[in-house]
């Protein structure tokens, strides 16, 4: 492939109309994914320098890193989720047979299995959200 | 490496940040599970962590970063770049655990 045939580059991820809701999945994959590795470069870095300076382990400074904190927890679970999907429809688990292209046409490869798990990473997600709201704003005793 | 490995790879470390991540986040955050930090486990978890997040992150920049450059030579350069970015990382965060748990 050339540099010509993906001339939209960055911008393609947000052209969205007449796509399915995979392709708003793929895109907030990988926003999330950049996110994450912005927060755990920084962490790596933050944590060993205040730890060399101060002797001290660092913690979450105030409200605005504990806010930081809790939009981060939000995106790693909604990666995790949908990262399990997406391995499962790698290796082939949720997605149907091929069928004979007989109208009208019917996705076996984006019905099914794939958009039930689709449906189940995003339900987990919300599920695993609500403890993890909880737990980051101590409502929640353990 | 082929580039099969190198994502069955990326989903091997996924699974491994998915135990070693939540062992960090529930021993720092969770109160009544801070005795987790004094077992011996945790120091080697984290050590995993550390190696399965950074492989994953970087695996990851990569495939965003071949797809949006799509030229043939631009891979390896990419490649290379995104290695030596995850050593320094590696090496840093290693010492800083040495130093934390191996009395460095």
């Amino acid at each position: 492939m050339s540099r010509r045939e993906n001339k939209l580059g960055i911008l393609g991820w947000l052209k969205l109309r007449g796509y399915t809701i995979e392709k708003l999945m793929y895109v907030a994959q990988r926003i999330s994914g950049v996110g994450i590795i912005v927060f755990l470069l920084s962490h790596i870095l933050n944590v060993g320098l205040v730890y060399a300076v101060t002797g001290k382990l660092w913690e979450p400074p105030g409200i605005i890193g504990k806010a930081v904190l809790v939009i981060l927890g939000i995106i790693v679970v909604f990666h995790t989720f949908n990262g399990v999907r997406l391995v499962l429809t790698e290796y082939g688990f949720t997605v149907g047979k091929p069928i004979r292209a007989v109208y009208p046409y019917k996705m076996t490869s984006l019905s099914g299995w794939q958009r039930l798990a689709l449906y189940l990473a995003l339900v987990a997600f919300i599920i695993i959200l609500y403890f993890w709201i909880m737990v980051a704003f101590n409502l929640l005793r353990w | 490496m082929k580039e099969s490995t190198k994502m069955l790879l990326h989903y091997i470390t996924g699974f491994l940040i998915l135990i070693t991540g939540a062992v960090h986040l529930i021993a720092n955050n969770l109160v009544g599970f801070n005795w987790i930090k004094d077992t011996l486990w945790y120091p080697v978890s984290q050590g995993i962590f550390l190696t399965a997040v950074l492989y994953h992150a970087m695996n990851g920049l990569r495939v965003i970063l071949v797809e949006l450059l799509p030229v043939s030579s631009s891979g390896k350069v990419i490649s290379i770049i995104l290695i030596v970015v995850g050593t320094i990382f590696f090496i840093f965060g290693l010492y800083f655990l040495l130093v934390l748990f191996g009395g460095w």
